[in-house]
């Protein structure tokens, strides 16, 4: 049994020194670090991390926009991911396996602010925050990128949420389904949705003297 | 949220799955039923364009996005502490697999004889302890003294049994309060009461046979 462990754990150094001078990810290199990390690979867990740092804050924003407590629920995330990936399977992508830990996180927080009686629910900070544009905002200072991003704030949370895990993790619609608990449907109409409420929004953000999208579509 | 979880209404179902077609997360058989549908639907070609454009404004929008500050990395990689490959958690497994081995090894057959003597040794000295401890009551029960109350000296016939005692001194609606002295006197504290009703007691007391050998009144 000890030389199984031993020879297990000289695998998963050897797979994170190969993934250290590798340039390009894939879920099965991922799937190795993680086991690395499960036997407690420091070095991998570094890796890792740079891997999911930055992905991670920003689905987290998805649920609270202030940076502080997003950057709080990095460090949970995180920390849990270092405890935790012995407990990691390999039947789902370990983005999802890390979104998950953080959507719980996230979620966890949003409850206790809840009950705490916060004035500002961290779910709805966002809509806050993109109440509209200022009235120092003129047209011409505002880019492309600028008015996605107040387009994007303006959306629900479930909708900030399911269009960063569809458009920008790229996750298969029955790893999000599993990752929501939510039937494989509704994770469809889902993104529909949200797609139809970010199409209005850029429109109702967009200036008349900038190119909007075809609303024809 | 308030947007219906169906799409009943959709007249192109298959378009549901278009934001994976894009990013190629489909199987090959949906893939197949999309490309299929997307040849002879201009709406649904459409709304593939409109999609890539919003993903693709999406996607730079995030990648745009203020990163986490720049201690955070090490405000986690702080809370794993220890040298690389042997941090925290490592810590706890390898306690937890080091309590393992040695309860392992502490119950492998060759040590069964050793530990069943020691458990046989450990039972027989606690029975010895057990059995040396002797419980010395007080001689004298000392209690307080009941204001008005009434003491007797009474010594009761060695031949009187506990139950015959008991009820004289239930009679005398009273309470032993100190003894027995060397003399086997006990001290009965009577409730207050008239001399004459006192004076009943002691004397129904008296006339008890083989009960009493001496009643006296005891100092208070």
């Amino acid at each position: 049994l000890h030389i199984a462990r031993r020879r297990d754990r000289e695998q998963s150094h050897e797979n994170c020194a190969a993934l250290r001078v590798g340039t390009e990810q894939s879920s099965v290199d991922e799937q190795a670090l993680v086991s690395a990390v499960a036997a407690a690979d420091r070095a991998c867990f570094e890796r890792l991390y740079s891997l999911y740092e930055r992905r991670v804050f920003q689905y987290l924003r998805t649920f609270v926009r202030d940076a502080s407590t997003a950057e709080e629920l990095v460090v949970d995330t995180m920390l849990a991911v270092w405890n935790g990936a012995r407990r990691f399977t390999g039947t789902s992508r370990v983005s999802t396996w890390i979104f998950g830990i953080a959507r719980h996180k996230a979620l966890d927080a949003v409850r206790r602010h809840a009950r705490s009686g916060s004035h500002v629910p961290l779910e709805d900070a966002a809509e806050t925050q993109a109440s509209g544009p200022g009235p120092e905002d003129s047209a011409q200072q505002r880019s492309l990128a600028t008015m996605m991003e107040r387009a994007f704030v303006t959306l629900s949370a479930e909708h900030r949420e399911i269009l960063f895990l569809a458009f920008y993790e790229d996750l298969p619609y029955p790893e999000i389904a599993a990752m929501l608990s939510l039937p494989l449907n509704t994770v469809k109409t889902r993104v529909y949705y949200a797609k139809l409420k970010l199409k209005g929004q850029l429109e109702r953000h967009t200036p008349s003297e900038s190119p909007q999208m075809d609303p024809a579509r | 949220m308030s947007d219906p979880e169906n799409l009943a209404e959709h007249p192109h179902p298959v378009a549901l799955l278009l934001p994976w077609y894009l990013s190629a997360q489909l199987s090959e058989s949906e893939r197949r039923e999309v490309d299929a549908h997307l040849g002879g639907c201009t709406a649904c070609r459409d709304e593939l364009a409109e999609l890539a454009e919003l993903r693709t404004r999406t996607r730079e929008m995030l990648a745009a996005a203020p990163p986490p500050s720049a201690h955070l990395r090490h405000r986690v990689l702080s809370q794993i502490r220890g040298p690389a490959g042997v941090a925290d958690g490592a810590r706890r497994r390898g306690l937890m697999e080091s309590l393992a081995s040695a309860t392992q090894w502490l119950l492998a057959p060759k040590w069964a004889p050793a530990l069943a003597l020691l458990l046989i040794a450990g039972q027989l000295g606690t029975l010895v302890w057990l059995g040396m401890r002797v419980d010395t009551p007080s001689p004298l029960i000392s209690r307080a003294v009941t204001r008005g109350a009434v003491r007797l000296r009474v010594v009761f016939s060695p031949t009187a049994t506990e139950r015959a005692v008991l009820s004289g001194i239930r009679a005398l609606d009273g309470r032993i309060v100190d003894g027995p002295a060397a003399d086997g006197a006990y001290v009965v504290e009577l409730a207050p009461a008239t001399p004459q009703v006192i004076a009943a007691k002691i004397r129904a007391l008296r006339e008890q046979p083989g009960l009493v050998d001496r009643i006296e009144l005891a100092a208070p």
